[in-house]
């Protein structure tokens, strides 16, 4: 076990209630400007968001939640030209240095999950980040806290007695696209 | 790709510039990561487990200030706003006293702000109407004039009939002083105001909760279905409607609660769920008929619950079907006729009759003495003292008698499994398998929701469902119940005190009264001038247009026959451009104002500098007041008033520190709150019926041959005639995660959800006319049209088709869902208190655009 | 919506004409004797490198910062940066040796070949590294830029043919030719796999390349003149490439 935190996130989808709840706490708690967000939406087994999948009355309907996955191998920051986009060596979370990006676009491309996202008004790269400060603080990130299903539990990865860790234990989460091989660090139920 | 994409900047509202709001919100470049200046310098004490919600402390340069969410919604929210600059830029949820894990605030709420300062959405002078009404031409006016001119139309009105001046106050805020101050002043001078919920549909659950109950709320504390082990979501979309009850059910399910959603619709809490059964729109009391009349035939019902607690042993007469009535050993006749039932309107809807107040005059048969007794309270049949019969005919006094069960029973059995399946389009297997596992559960709660009562004899859903709850013996019991909205605890009596909790004393003196008539007869008093004329109609916290049935017949006939319409707003609403007066009004993070309704007070208070000129409601009623002579009745400023609702000697407010709770905190909880789950009616206490049992035998309602719970066909009915020919599908309007009513109606941040109105349709209507998913389709019936997407998804029935409610004319193609719905007065409502505006109760097609 | 794609587009079909035509230029003997304006091939293919790096100028939020992204070795982006200054400075020491000498060095012009397909393979690269990106992660992502260079430039090479190499070069156009209707198939098979379809654009990117081979065989037929020949080449080899790319790029980042 490390003794550096590898913080990651654990989504039941199970409760998901697609509400974007999420989206939307992120979007205005984390000031995220112009058309830039750091969270967004999908099916979790059908094409169309909001979509029931299967043929009536045999349907479900489900969600997966996007955010950054903070991946221990960022294809982001493996293919970030500038070095902007880095893995902070004391958190382990993924982060942009704006004064740095030259606002190419790259990393949105090269990460498996989209969440990258360009920041339109200042024209760099802009992304979650684990509300890392509010993290240092011990509160949780925004999307976490206001989520009214309790479906986001966000904490230390390499601490086996958080809630993330025991959550996985218990219920096999399953990463996302870990064929892309980043192994990322947010799972879901 | 997003960085290529132009006109951002161009496209962002011009206030945001002049305010300087551009550079604040811009990130400070080369200094590192993300340096959102709200991340930095919190002064909690870190190293902790991070799973702890709590509020976070403000940042530099920032304020944390607190409000409560007054849309109607069910939830009223304590929100944490921060400030900055002058300028709310954040919203969260706000903490709950005593109810750790319950704070809560939804995506409307955090993106509201938004909308809040934004001038060009925002109402910010008086404005004066220039153009034809609906045109939207207005002029920029002083207050002194408005008023002024307001004064003089009005005064001219009172002088002739104060009752042809209306105040029209709907939900749009239901903190006490912006809600009720319109309707106060019109107390002040005995003008006409409208009782809530009957044209804005929410009157139906009201009527059937009252017709059972005795009361129109009543719900079981959502933490209760942790007792649950069967959770029946019925017509309920408490995902989007309800959210700060969401992690209540969540939990329950998490704790082995099954939930199952009954829905025409995949709702969203259907995600959730273990099970979604689709029902056809209209038909919820036909399942809970069905369900009631498999567990009766399988012998399963709660016959002790049902003689105990509620009217099954009850006699009722052969000959005209009331009650049996004996004073002093013989029967008398009874009352006779329809007496209203809900009692006199008020601003409480439907209210409540006296309890048990003619508990002694009715009759059972006791089959330990064979013999006709005086229906006792609950305690005493459980002591054993009497023994009800359930069933049977009786001749008393030479009146042949049956049980009301026995009534009960015959209605259920028309409706055996196959009946029950094909009005639902459920399949026969699945109605069993309900009927089954709800009574196998013990026990199984149910949540009902207002999505099944906006249909003709609306009071029918919630009277029914709750029938089939107290024929399973669900009533009263841990993780039982037939629970509607609210369920946030209560307060505990105070031995020996019998002072208010709060001071309303100078609140309620208006001198005169009001004439208080149901909202349902506003449109044939506007035209018809019956029961009163209109001529002055004063609208406060109502977009009326929008969430009002036919809004074509609201445009063309009502409006036009009202001489002189105001409309106080914080928006530019469909209802403010009808108007000849629009006067701005202040939102909830704008004004002082006050929640009441639970063991928490929440306040308001201007947490940002009113926009414009904006003013509250009891600014504005004041300003009115003095120029109309009834100022001595609006002496106080909303801060006073305030101060002085809570400033009693009530043992809630022991610890109540002004600065403290109400300036820093905006909420407290009261001392005498009790902040733990809590459920209604349990031991059969508590009704408030006649009876003072659960009651569903409903007198008054016999001469609509609907005395006993039934299923009424719609009155625009899918099955048959030639409307469902011409317009073969049924249109519901849902409430869903981006609108309560108009109020968030595209709040910026929600465009990353969605983006316009869409038409959910089954592929299978969809197929058969030939539209594809995006295609741009016309809706339409006789009364209407609007254009708008069509959205195909498996997750709704076929044959029913639904949009989002609250979307408003600018984000339809063509039209409004308003255009489609209608009020059609029922008699049974009418003469029960009010119609309930069936805006599900709608036949429309649709072709491809 | 053109604009977000512009650049890019601009990028590779101009710097990929330039590096395409370098690398089929490339396939010759030394001549001996001085060339009527030999530094013309090379100031031309510097001229369309540098518009088309211009063009990626366009494609970033922060233009002025260019230069921060050669800074990671691993990122393909930054490969393309030195690939492209390299080719810029072969391109350059050539232009000043043809003017010296009247004549191309061509051991400089087979190196600037070599580097001219490293610049194409890793502008190929970086679209097929976009894990996100599901439309650019078959194999014939990478082939879709090095043929489709090789097509464009082997279109310019045919204006500048001399008659040591004109039928070479003919031969060339055809070959290319029907290599990129190849990856067209292949590029339309994958993205059939992704559940994606961009038919009608790739057919119309193979009927001109059909066409372009048609054209290339009249002229060695001897049924067409010079100029005509090569202003067709030209210009059915650019509107091909650009919309079979315009398709790529479209399905990957949205039109």
């Amino acid at each position: 076990m490390s003794d550096k935190p590898r913080y990651g996130m654990v989504i039941d989808t199970r409760h998901c209630v697609g509400c974007q709840t999420c989206t939307v706490s992120c979007k205005i708690s984390n000031e995220v400007p112009g058309n830039a967000q750091w969270n967004h939406m999908e099916s979790l087994d059908g094409d169309v968001l909001y979509q029931s999948t299967g043929t009536f009355p045999a349907t479900t309907l489900a969600f997966r939640p996007m955010l950054c996955n903070h991946c221990e191998d960022p294809a982001c920051a493996h293919n970030c030209p500038t070095g902007a986009m880095h893995k902070d060596e004391e958190t382990g979370v993924v982060l942009v240095d704006q004064g740095v990006c030259i606002g190419c676009g790259y990393c949105e491309w090269t990460c498996p999950y989209g969440a990258p996202s360009m920041d339109d008004v200042n024209h760099v790269m802009s992304k979650c980040t684990f509300c890392i400060d509010r993290v240092k603080e011990g509160i949780e990130p925004f999307c976490v806290a206001s989520c009214p299903a309790n479906a986001r539990i966000f904490g230390d990865l390499n601490d086996p007695e958080s809630e993330v860790s025991k959550l996985l234990r218990a219920n096999h989460g399953q990463q996302y696209k870990p064929e892309a091989g980043t192994s990322p660090n947010v799972y879901y139920i | 790709m997003k960085e290529e994409t132009s006109g951002v900047v161009a496209g962002v509202p011009e206030y945001f510039m002049r305010d300087g709001v551009m550079n604040r919100r811009t990130f400070i470049k080369g200094v590192g990561f993300i340096t959102v200046a709200s991340a930095v310098g919190f002064g909690a004490t870190g190293g902790q487990a991070l799973a702890s919600k709590g509020e976070a402390p403000a940042g530099e340069g920032e304020t944390t200030v607190h409000a409560v969410c007054t849309v109607n919604c069910t939830s009223r929210c304590h929100l944490q706003g921060t400030v900055r600059d002058g300028k709310l830029i954040r919203v969260e949820p706000g903490d709950m006293p005593g109810r750790p894990g319950y704070a809560n605030a939804c995506l409307r709420s955090m993106s509201y702000i938004q909308r809040v300062q934004d001038e060009n959405e925002r109402v910010m002078y008086p404005m004066r109407r220039t153009g034809e009404r609906g045109s939207g031409e207005f002029e920029r006016i002083s207050w002194d004039e408005a008023i002024d001119e307001i004064a003089a139309k009005l005064n001219d009105v009172i002088s002739r009939d104060p009752k042809a001046a209306s105040f029209y106050s709907f939900t749009g805020d239901l903190g006490k002083m912006s809600w009720e101050a319109s309707t106060r002043y019109a107390a002040c001078i005995g003008a006409t105001t409208w009782d809530i919920e009957g044209i804005m549909g929410d009157h139906g659950a009201s009527m059937g909760m009252t017709m059972v109950f005795g009361t129109h709320r009543g719900a079981h504390d959502s933490r209760d279905y942790m007792n649950s082990n069967l959770l029946l979501v019925w017509g309920r979309n408490v995902a989007d409607t309800h959210t700060s009850e969401l992690r209540d059910y969540v939990a329950a399910r998490k704790n082995g609660c099954k939930v199952i959603v009954i829905d025409p619709r995949q709702c969203s809490t259907a995600a959730m769920a273990d099970e979604w059964i689709p029902i056809n729109p209209q038909t919820d009391p036909a399942l809970a008929l069905g369900m009631m009349n498999w567990i009766i035939q399988h012998d399963l019902h709660a016959k002790d619950k049902l003689v105990e607690e509620s009217v099954a042993p009850y006699l009722i007469r052969e000959d005209d079907g009331t009650y049996l009535r004996m004073q002093d050993g013989h029967v008398v006749a009874s009352t006779g006729g329809i007496v209203n039932a809900g009692g006199e309107i008020g601003t409480a809807p439907a209210a409540e009759g006296e309890a048990g107040e003619g508990a002694g005059t009715y009759v059972l048969w006791d089959e330990l003495t064979n013999a006709a007794v005086a229906a006792p309270d609950a305690a005493a049949i459980k002591s054993g003292a009497v023994q009800p019969a359930l069933s049977g005919t009786f001749t008393v006094d030479g009146v042949e008698c049956r049980t009301a069960f026995d009534h009960l029973v015959d209605s259920c059995s028309e409706y055996t499994i196959e009946r029950t399946a094909e009005i639902t389009g459920i399949p026969a297997e699945t109605v069993e398998r309900l009927a089954r596992e709800y009574i196998e559960a013990q026990p199984a709660g149910i949540r009902m929701g207002q999505g099944m009562q906006r249909v003709y004899h609306s009071y029918s859903p919630f009277r029914t469902v709750a029938t089939l709850a107290m024929v399973a013996g669900y009533i009263g019991v841990l993780g039982g119940g037939a629970s509607h909205a609210g369920g946030t605890a209560t307060n505990k009596p105070v031995a020996g005190y019998t002072g208010s909790v709060y001071n309303y004393d100078d609140w309620s003196n208006t001198g005169k009264k009001a004439n208080l008539i149901s909202s349902s007869l506003i449109y044939q008093a506007a035209v018809d001038h019956d029961p009163v004329p209109v001529e002055f109609l004063w609208i406060a916290n109502s977009n009326f247009i929008n969430m009002s049935p036919n809004s074509n017949y609201i445009i063309n006939t009502v409006l036009p026959a009202i001489d002189y319409i105001v409309t106080v707003d914080p928006w530019w609403t469909w209802t403010a451009k009808y108007s000849d007066m629009v006067l701005p009004a202040t939102t909830y993070w704008e004004h002082w104002d006050l929640i009441d309704r639970s063991p928490w007070a929440m306040f308001n208070q201007p947490s940002i500098a009113p926009l414009g000129e904006s003013k509250s409601d009891t600014e504005i009623m004041t300003l009115l007041a003095k120029k109309t002579g009834v100022g001595q009745y609006w002496d106080k400023t909303d801060e006073e008033w305030i101060r002085q609702f809570v400033g009693t000697e009530h043992p809630a407010w022991e610890n109540l520190d002004w600065d403290r709770d109400v300036v820093g905190q905006g909420i407290y909880g009261r001392d005498d709150g009790i902040f733990d789950s809590a459920i209604v009616y349990e031991n059969g206490e508590g009704y408030k019926t006649d009876t003072g049992k659960f009651e569903f035998y409903t007198e008054s309602m016999l001469e609509f041959d609907d005395e006993v719970p039934t299923w009424k066909p719609p009155c625009e009915d899918p099955r048959e005639g030639e409307l469902a020919e011409k317009y073969p599908l049924v249109f519901i309007q849902y409430h869903d995660r981006l609108n309560v009513h108009t109020q968030h109606i595209l709040n910026p941040a929600l465009t990353l959800v969605q983006d316009e109105p869409l038409l959910q349709i089954n592929p299978v209507d969809a197929e058969a006319r030939g539209i594809a998913h995006g295609d741009v389709v016309h809706v339409f019936n006789d009364r209407g049209e609007m254009k708008i997407r069509a959205f195909l998804t498996e997750g709704i029935i076929p044959g029913t088709v639904a949009t989002q409610s609250g979307w408003t004319p600018d984000y339809f193609i063509e039209g409004c869902y308003q255009n489609l719905t209608h009020l059609t007065l029922c008699d049974a409502e009418e003469a029960y208190s009010m119609t309930n505006a069936a805006f599900y109760d709608v036949l429309v097609e649709i072709e491809k655009a | 919506m053109l604009t977000h794609i512009l650049p890019l587009l601009v990028f590779t079909t101009l710097a990929g004409t330039a590096a395409g035509a370098y690398a089929v230029n490339a396939v010759r003997l030394p001549q001996k004797g001085a060339q009527e304006r030999a530094w013309l091939f090379p100031l031309v293919c510097l001229v369309l490198l540098g518009v088309g790096l211009l063009g990626t100028l366009a494609h970033l939020g922060q233009p002025l910062r260019f230069i921060n992204g050669m800074a990671n070795p691993a990122s393909m982006i930054s490969q393309e940066s030195y690939w492209s200054i390299a080719f810029g400075v072969v391109l350059v020491v050539d232009l000043a040796l043809c003017k010296v000498k009247g004549n191309a060095v061509m051991p400089l012009r087979w190196v600037g070949a070599l580097v001219a397909i490293g610049l194409m393979v890793v502008t190929g690269m970086a679209y097929f590294m976009s894990l996100g990106l599901e439309a650019w992660r078959g194999a014939a992502t990478v082939p879709l830029f090095v043929v489709g260079d090789f097509v464009l430039g082997a279109a310019l090479c045919a204006l500048f043919a001399d008659e040591g190499n004109r039928r070479a070069i003919l031969v060339a156009n055809v070959v290319f030719a029907a290599v990129w209707t190849v990856v067209l198939v292949a590029f339309g098979l994958y993205l059939g796999t992704v559940a994606l379809d961009a038919t009608p654009q790739l057919v119309v990117a193979g009927i001109l390349a059909l066409a372009g081979a048609a054209v290339a065989l009249a002229a060695l037929a001897g049924k067409l003149a010079e100029m005509p020949t090569s202003i067709a080449l030209i210009a059915l080899a650019l509107v091909g490439v650009v919309v079979a790319r315009y398709a790529f790029f479209a399905l990957g980042m949205g039109a």
